[in-house]
């Protein structure tokens, strides 16, 4: 049920693709929460400090919910591709509701 | 990536687990030891026992005291008495950064304010940092713990996934099954039994250093103004750079006193901030203590340092101010609710570290069983990993203890003396380390008993340490377990009682993994088919 070492030894394309996985959970959900709670922040309609404050709060939680996601879909381009496109959405939104409100 | 998305969710958290698994251990230890760092604190400077009751004399004595000593310091901070801490302690910055090395703190009579001289030390405040970043740096370790908070919630999800019986399994506890079923039954049982405190305390844990790990949220609004930040979000005016001109400090005592009306209903006042004292533009802040709420809201007066004119009045409720943050700190600092609250966190922090503990060993339990790893095959990494599975769990009380003995063994007047009994931890924990390595390099012809023997004989040193500290306690000082508990201070003597109780776990540990007969799980699983599953 578990994967091995030995079943998975170093070089093989199962292990390059655990690897890319490891790095999209960890890098690319990071990238995505970031994003998604900047755009939160942007979104909120509450006063300046409770919007800022809050939106770093729920921040965690699409963080989680982005490691769970690259570790259950077939492949890890797949996970990278999806990663891109939410991350890039959220920053997207961001930006432009930035630049209105500058 | 497998063929089910349970078996990946199973996948991520044994791996998860097992990397992570390490720095939690440490830090649950840590974090359900700081529930108690003042007691702790207590305990390791029994020269505080002098100590009388707060007056103003103490007060006009504690700002003698800093003019004396640290005229020029950009600023003074010293705490007040409370019931948890007898003395006022002051602080004063020596270097650029926080932390010791970069500060000298005294402690002072609150009767009179006059030094007391006790022995240097941090006390508890040493679990308190490794509890949030592992003495690896306030960059290193902040973020290595934040990741560590992340792991910890995917593990949650993770083995809510895997453990799906668990409910049913919950009223099973097999010891006599076999090793793999026990460790796993032990596992389930620390998981599931207060699973939504690991939640809550895992999240409030991000949440605390929400600015440092996400703060996206914080750019996008105060990017062009982060002086903004805090005064709107912390309520925190910076204090400004000395002023050229000298002015004399008014007095202190008319401040505390109006201080204590107006926020000392219930814990009174924490500590002291003056800042640019001597000069024209000093200001004086005083803190309430924690407590008083869940919320950790720090409410606090700012005066004028020379007229000495309320400034400014940050009383949580009146202001603006996020308050899902300081409710989050709160949930995770556990200052609200007394000794009851404590207690419950620490119950729960035991039962968390007990969760992972229990976690590592499965690990390789489990390995051992699938990959015939009793044999001298064994793979490197698997024994690798289960040294240091034996010096992070173990090896960990045996440092710990070692901390408790080197304040009570240290010369009383060495040089830099908190520092060396910081570097006696680490040093007793790398021996515990180097010795579970080579308890696994020799284990090549008799695996299973002599890596069980790695075990034993860390839990047995652990347990001589924990059973001597109350009798260590009795020879260097004048207090012993008799007496503290005969006066009803259950502070000092709840240290002394600790290290007991937990003397009585490390000897249970240690007779349970002798009494194991040195057979490989697949053998006793078949002496015991109906148990075994």
């Amino acid at each position: 049920m578990v994967l091995s070492l030995r079943k998975f030894p170093l070089g093989t394309r199962a292990s390059w693709s655990i690897a890319s996985r490891v790095l999209a959970a960890i890098f690319g959900g990071y990238a995505l929460a970031f994003a998604f709670t900047a755009m939160l922040a942007l979104l909120l309609p509450v006063s300046r400090p409770n919007a800022a404050v809050a939106a770093c709060l729920f921040g965690f939680i699409p963080y989680l919910l982005a490691i769970l996601w690259v570790f259950s879909v077939r492949s890890a381009t797949r996970a990278w591709a999806g990663l891109f496109t939410v991350t890039l959405s959220c920053a997207a939104v961001a930006a432009s509701l930035y630049f209105l409100k500058a | 990536m497998k063929n089910s998305f349970t078996q990946s969710m199973a996948w991520l958290h044994t791996w998860t687990g097992l990397f992570f698994g390490w720095v939690l251990f440490v830090v649950f230890i840590g974090g359900t030891l700081s529930l108690f760092d003042k007691e702790i604190t207590r305990w390791m400077q029994p020269e505080l026992a002098a100590a009388g009751p707060l007056t103003d004399e103490g007060l006009e004595g504690t700002i003698a005291f800093l003019t004396r000593t640290a005229p020029d310091a950009p600023v003074w901070q010293f705490s007040l008495p409370g019931p948890r801490d007898p003395a006022i302690r002051t602080t004063i910055r020596t270097g650029k950064g926080r932390g010791a090395g970069n500060e000298t703190t005294t402690t002072l009579d609150p009767s009179t304010g006059q030094e007391i001289r006790s022995r240097e030390t941090i006390g508890g405040n040493f679990f308190f940092t490794l509890h949030y970043s592992l003495y690896a740096g306030n960059v290193i370790g902040i973020w290595l713990v934040g990741a560590a908070g992340m792991a910890m919630l995917t593990m949650l999800v993770t083995g809510i996934i895997t453990h799906r019986r668990f409910f049913k399994d919950f009223f099973t506890f097999r010891p006599g099954a076999s090793a793999q079923r026990m460790w796993l039954d032990a596992h389930n049982v620390t998981g599931v039994l207060v699973l939504p405190f690991y939640f809550m305390i895992a999240f409030t844990g991000l949440a605390v250093f929400y600015a440092t790990l996400m703060p996206s949220g914080l750019y996008a609004l105060y990017a062009k103004n982060p002086g903004a930040y805090f005064t709107e979000v912390l309520h925190f005016n910076r204090p400004p750079p000395p002023a050229k001109e000298k002015a004399p400090l008014t007095s202190l005592v008319p401040l505390f006193h109006q201080a204590e009306r107006e926020l000392g209903e219930d814990g009174g006042i924490w500590f002291i901030q003056i800042a640019n004292p001597g000069h024209a533009n000093a200001q004086i802040g005083l803190v309430q203590r924690d407590g008083v709420r869940l919320a950790l809201t720090r409410d606090h007066l700012v005066f004028d340092g020379v007229t000495g004119a309320l400034k400014d009045r940050a009383i949580s409720g009146k202001l603006d101010v996020p308050f899902i943050s300081t409710v989050l700190s709160g949930l995770h600092f556990a200052q609200f609710g007394g000794y009851t609250v404590r207690w419950l966190y620490f119950m729960c922090g035991l039962s968390g570290s007990a969760m992972i503990a229990t976690g590592l060993v499965l690990f390789t339990v489990k390995r051992r069983k699938k990959q015939g790893a009793d044999t001298e095959a064994a793979p490197f990494f698997f024994r690798l990993a289960e040294a240091i599975n034996i010096a992070i769990v173990a090896g960990l009380m045996n440092a710990s203890l070692g901390y408790f003995w080197a304040n009570r063994l240290l010369p009383l007047d060495l040089a830099a003396r908190s520092g060396q009994e910081i570097k006696c931890f680490f040093f007793i924990w790398l021996l515990c380390l180097f010795h579970a390595l080579l308890r696994a390099c020799i284990a090549r012809r008799d695996h299973e008993r002599s890596r069980t023997r790695g075990w034993i004989e860390q839990y047995a040193s652990a347990a001589f340490l924990a059973l001597g500290l109350p009798v260590l306690n009795a020879l260097t000082t004048h207090d012993n377990l008799a007496v503290t508990l005969g006066r009803g201070d259950y502070g000092l003597a709840g240290v002394d009682l600790a290290a007991l109780a937990g003397a009585a776990i490390f000897i249970g540990i240690a007779r349970h993994l002798g009494r194991r007969p040195a057979v490989p799980p697949q053998h006793r699983g078949k002496a015991s088919p109906a148990l075994a599953e």
